[in-house]
């Protein structure tokens, strides 16, 4: 069992409406970690059900659920993304 | 036969799903390798069949441009007969043997993109705001005592200061001083106000809930550029970055990103531009060394649209601020070079008053372009302060929509 993180986008004429939009996301069991109104982005967690294979993110059937809300563009899973250590000599 | 990349410059789903494979299947192209959301294929043939299925394309109103295939398979051969990879080592090219050093006054970096320029105006960035999004910033350096920077975490249980030393590098490179209390001067925009977003931790990884969260301060506190020295080695898109990256724009402010460090030229591997440079709407920016040839590590353009290199800046032995006792090191990346093209655009948008895609055409207009060099590897060229840089060009290209 481990959380995994969503980033929600929130549609363009639904940016205005975005805590409707969050409301309808926490019904469908998205736990709201931040509400980006800036971008109109909404980034969040579930907690994966324990499948033994990383699964293709737009896959799962949280993605679905998500991106049947009214509102919402796209429900992506996040990517991690690293820099070198201190001693490297690229960066 | 030769290998061709094959891109249908449309975002109509019907052409990409179901029209292009169709036209490729028809004129016995085959369709193993297209990607139907970015519209691209990679396809084997002679280049005059490519010409006549181009033709065929545009007499059907569905454009299509096509390019020798350059990323999809490692160039083995280290000195081929490709002309378009450029032989590894410095020596290669006649044409250009700039040979920047640093000196007691400035960096080689910052005698490349022609700093002089910017001090001969004063022009030093002053009132823009630059966030940098890294592994947070050392306040404490003092060769930044006189300045305004703004910290937050967006790490949770880590505060905002550096223990890693790369933020405060690129902060350094894109924002420090003209002139330093020992050693050159190293950064571009020396009056910009400073927003430094940890968003990578201590040991050098974050997410995309933390830089998008950083992207979003940084809006909210009315960054006109936002330095991105990160990145994931994946070719796809990201989406959530192709918004970020247009609503950015909408709202003046440039998002300027690392195009990734997974090149190994010299071993005949060109690399390709990882996320979030990857995605339209982000400009990516490709690493040169001193004698402004592109880096061995430094990644080269995918095809699809925004997978592009848009630009190139110092990235190789970058002199620049590190948190204590060191003070200063030199390293090198992609992620070196990207702050430098990040304190340009803020020299520009603080002397020109131009903002989001205008500001972008403008850096790319006034690039340097690199005689010699593979547009698929830095892009415009060198990104320079303008010979004049208080003067926008009226000729501004198309705007995103």
């Amino acid at each position: 069992m481990s959380a995994k993180q969503w980033i929600i986008t929130v549609e363009d004429d639904h940016q205005d409406g975005i805590d409707q939009v969050v409301a309808e996301l926490e019904s469908a069991g998205l736990v709201v970690d931040r509400v980006l109104r800036s971008l109109g982005q909404i980034t969040g967690h579930t907690e994966d059900a324990g499948a033994e294979d990383e699964v293709d993110a737009a896959m799962a059937p949280e993605a679905q659920v998500f991106s049947s809300v009214i509102g919402v563009a796209s429900a992506d899973g996040a990517q991690r993304h690293s820099i070198a250590p201190p001693d490297a000599e690229v960066q | 036969m030769n290998r061709f990349v094959v891109t249908f410059d449309t975002s109509d789903p019907q052409i990409l799903e179901r029209d292009a494979p169709g036209l490729l299947s028809a004129q016995g192209f085959s369709t193993d390798i297209y990607f139907p959301r970015l519209g691209v294929g990679v396809v084997d043939g002679e280049p005059g069949a490519l010409e006549a299925f181009s033709g065929l394309c545009r007499e059907r109103r569905q454009p299509m441009s096509y390019s020798p295939e350059l990323t999809y398979y490692a160039i083995t051969e280290p000195a081929g007969g490709h002309g378009s990879a450029p032989a590894p080592g410095p020596i290669s090219t006649p044409a250009q043997l700039a040979e920047f050093v640093d000196t007691e006054e400035l960096t080689w970096g910052l005698q490349a993109v022609q700093i002089q320029r910017a001090q001969e105006q004063d022009v030093t960035g002053a009132g823009i705001r630059v966030a940098v999004l890294d592994t947070g910033f050392f306040a404490a350096h003092p060769d930044f005592t006189s300045r305004r920077v703004v910290s937050e975490s967006f790490i949770s249980g880590e505060g905002p200061e550096d223990v890693h030393g790369h933020g405060t590098h690129c902060i350094g490179s894109a924002c420090g001083p003209w002139d330093a209390k020992a050693g050159p001067g190293y950064g571009v925009a020396s009056g910009v106000e400073i927003f430094s977003a940890k968003v990578l931790g201590e040991d050098g990884s974050g997410s995309d809930t933390s830089i998008l969260a950083g992207i979003d301060w940084a809006l909210q506190n009315g960054c006109q550029v936002i330095s991105m020295s990160l990145g994931a080695d994946v070719r796809e898109v990201h989406p959530p970055y192709v918004t970020a990256g247009r609503r950015a724009l909408e709202q003046g402010s440039l998002l300027v990103a690392a195009a990734g460090n997974n090149a190994g030229r010299s071993a005949g591997n060109p690399g390709f531009v990882g996320a979030p440079a990857n995605s339209p709407y982000v400009m990516a920016v490709a690493a040169l060394d001193s004698s402004l040839q592109v880096a061995d590590f430094s990644a080269r353009s995918l095809p699809h649209d925004g997978g592009e290199v848009d630009i190139a800046g110092p990235g190789v032995d970058i002199y620049s601020s590190w948190p204590s006792p060191e003070l200063h090191r030199s390293i090198s990346g992609t992620s070196m070079a990207t702050p430098h093209v990040s304190g340009l655009a803020a020299l520009v948008a603080a002397s020109t008053g131009l903002r989001g895609q205008e500001l972008w055409d403008q850096l790319i207009r006034t690039a340097s372009p690199l005689e010699g060099a593979d547009p698929a590897d830095v892009g415009a060229g060198l990104a320079v302060v303008p010979e004049d840089v208080s003067a926008a060009s009226t000729d501004v290209g198309g705007s995103a929509s």
